[in-house]
């Protein structure tokens, strides 16, 4: 179960884990986490580390709500999307030099108002058993 | 359980229990396991369990639904190919349980490779688990194309694709015993205040009940289907109007709890304690 975003071409994958998704574009990399269930202490999702900025709401294309947060590190910045699917909450992180990041907002804006939650993995319907569909 | 094959050679080794055929591993060899986690799509069950290394692949079968004599859902799957040059089959099935599943594995070469996939057939099928006949089980139906799918072991919650824009969602529900005065309670403590409403609702094989609860920008939709054993129950929150040939492909599709069809406790189910 994870978050799924509508990437453009350009967008390649890097490294699929158990743990996370990894695309890269040019000199910006993007990351997305498995979704976890209402955890106790959401802001531990965020990382830790540089100067973090404000948190501003916003809500994808489909109106799911996501927080909005950008992190000053000294050589790089991230963007982290923290996305709320009836509380199953999903992370994005976008990663580069600031002066790229600051070039494609809208583009990166874009990708991650495109969200929307893959709850595929665990059976929650018998016909999911005999899914042939990856 | 599954019944040791008359004249096999049984081993257990932790959760695993082996059986060998009176010629030896030579001539094949199959593997139960009771109980496995988590519970996935067949696909990645299969995937899971791997194949021998060396293994190469021929002629894979779709998975098969099944339902085992004491009404339980599984799957087969089989493949054929060669090991290390060597014809080599694999034959595996599945019996779906609630939160878990059972698998049984068999692997046979050259002439011996159509008996034990009929061997496994049989097999899987005799799979005993005694849950009992009547609990709280999930029931077949159909997914509506393109939603999502969320929930848990016996609930799923069903939303549209432009979900949250489109705030309609469906739940349903896990097979309940039929119980008298269920399905008017859940209908009368849902309403409230508010109005309710007959809908117009049938099933092929299930007799139907169909209820609207108005007054809200959500109207309810509840439909219960009803066997001489189970309730299974049906819950959609849409704006008026909405999704209605949505709900109604989901009733349509809906599949009673599959009923035993034979005795399901045998006079060798403790056969393994003789081994």
């Amino acid at each position: 179960m994870r978050t799924i975003l509508t990437l453009p071409a350009a967008w390649v994958p890097v490294a699929r884990t158990d743990d996370r998704v990894t695309w890269r574009d040019g000199s910006l990399t993007l990351a997305i986490a498995p979704l976890v269930r209402r955890p106790r202490d959401p802001a531990a999702l965020v990382p830790s580390g540089g100067t973090h900025g404000p948190i501003i709401n916003r809500a994808t294309a489909t109106g799911w709500p996501y927080e909005l947060l950008a992190i000053d590190d000294r050589d790089a910045q991230r963007l982290v999307a923290v996305y709320d699917f009836h509380g199953d909450l999903g992370v994005v992180v976008i990663s580069g030099p600031a002066a790229e990041l600051a070039a494609r907002t809208s583009e990166l804006r874009a990708i991650l108002d495109s969200a929307m939650p893959d709850w595929r993995g665990p059976i929650v319907a018998l016909a999911q058993l005999w899914d042939q569909k990856s | 359980m599954i019944p040791i094959p008359s004249g096999w050679c049984a081993r257990r080794i932790e959760e695993v229990h082996s059986f060998t055929p009176p010629g030896g591993a030579a001539h094949g060899l199959l593997r139960y396991v009771e109980r496995r986690r988590p519970l996935r799509a067949t696909r990645e069950l299969v995937a899971a369990l791997g194949a021998p290394v060396g293994y190469v692949a021929e002629h894979d079968l779709a998975p098969e639904r099944l339902v085992t004599d004491e009404g339980e859902h599984g799957a087969f799957v089989a493949s054929r190919g060669r090991l290390h040059g060597r014809p080599m089959g694999m034959s595996i099935g599945f019996v779906f349980l609630d939160d878990a599943y059972a698998s049984l594995t068999g692997i046979a070469y050259d002439d011996d490779i159509p008996a034990m996939e009929a061997q496994v057939r049989a097999l899987i099928a005799l799979d005993t688990h005694l849950l009992g006949r009547v609990r709280r089980r999930r029931f077949g139906y159909a997914i509506p194309p393109g939603w999502l799918a969320t929930g848990d072991e016996f609930d799923a919650r069903l939303y549209p694709p432009t979900h949250p824009a489109d705030p309609s969602r469906i739940l349903v529900g896990a097979a309940l015993p039929a119980t008298p005065g269920l399905c008017e309670h859940t209908v009368a403590r849902l309403a409230g205040a508010r109005t309710v409403v007959a809908v117009p609702i049938s099933h092929p094989r299930l007799e139907a009940r169909g209820f609207a609860i108005t007054g809200g920008p959500l109207e309810a939709t509840l439909v219960f289907l009803e066997d001489e054993r189970f309730l299974y129950s049906v819950r959609m929150d849409a704006p008026p109007g909405a999704h209605a040939a949505v709900l109604d492909a989901l009733i349509a599709s809906v599949e009673p709890v599959p009923a035993p069809i034979a005795p399901i406790v045998t006079s060798t189910a403790l056969a393994h304690w003789a081994e």
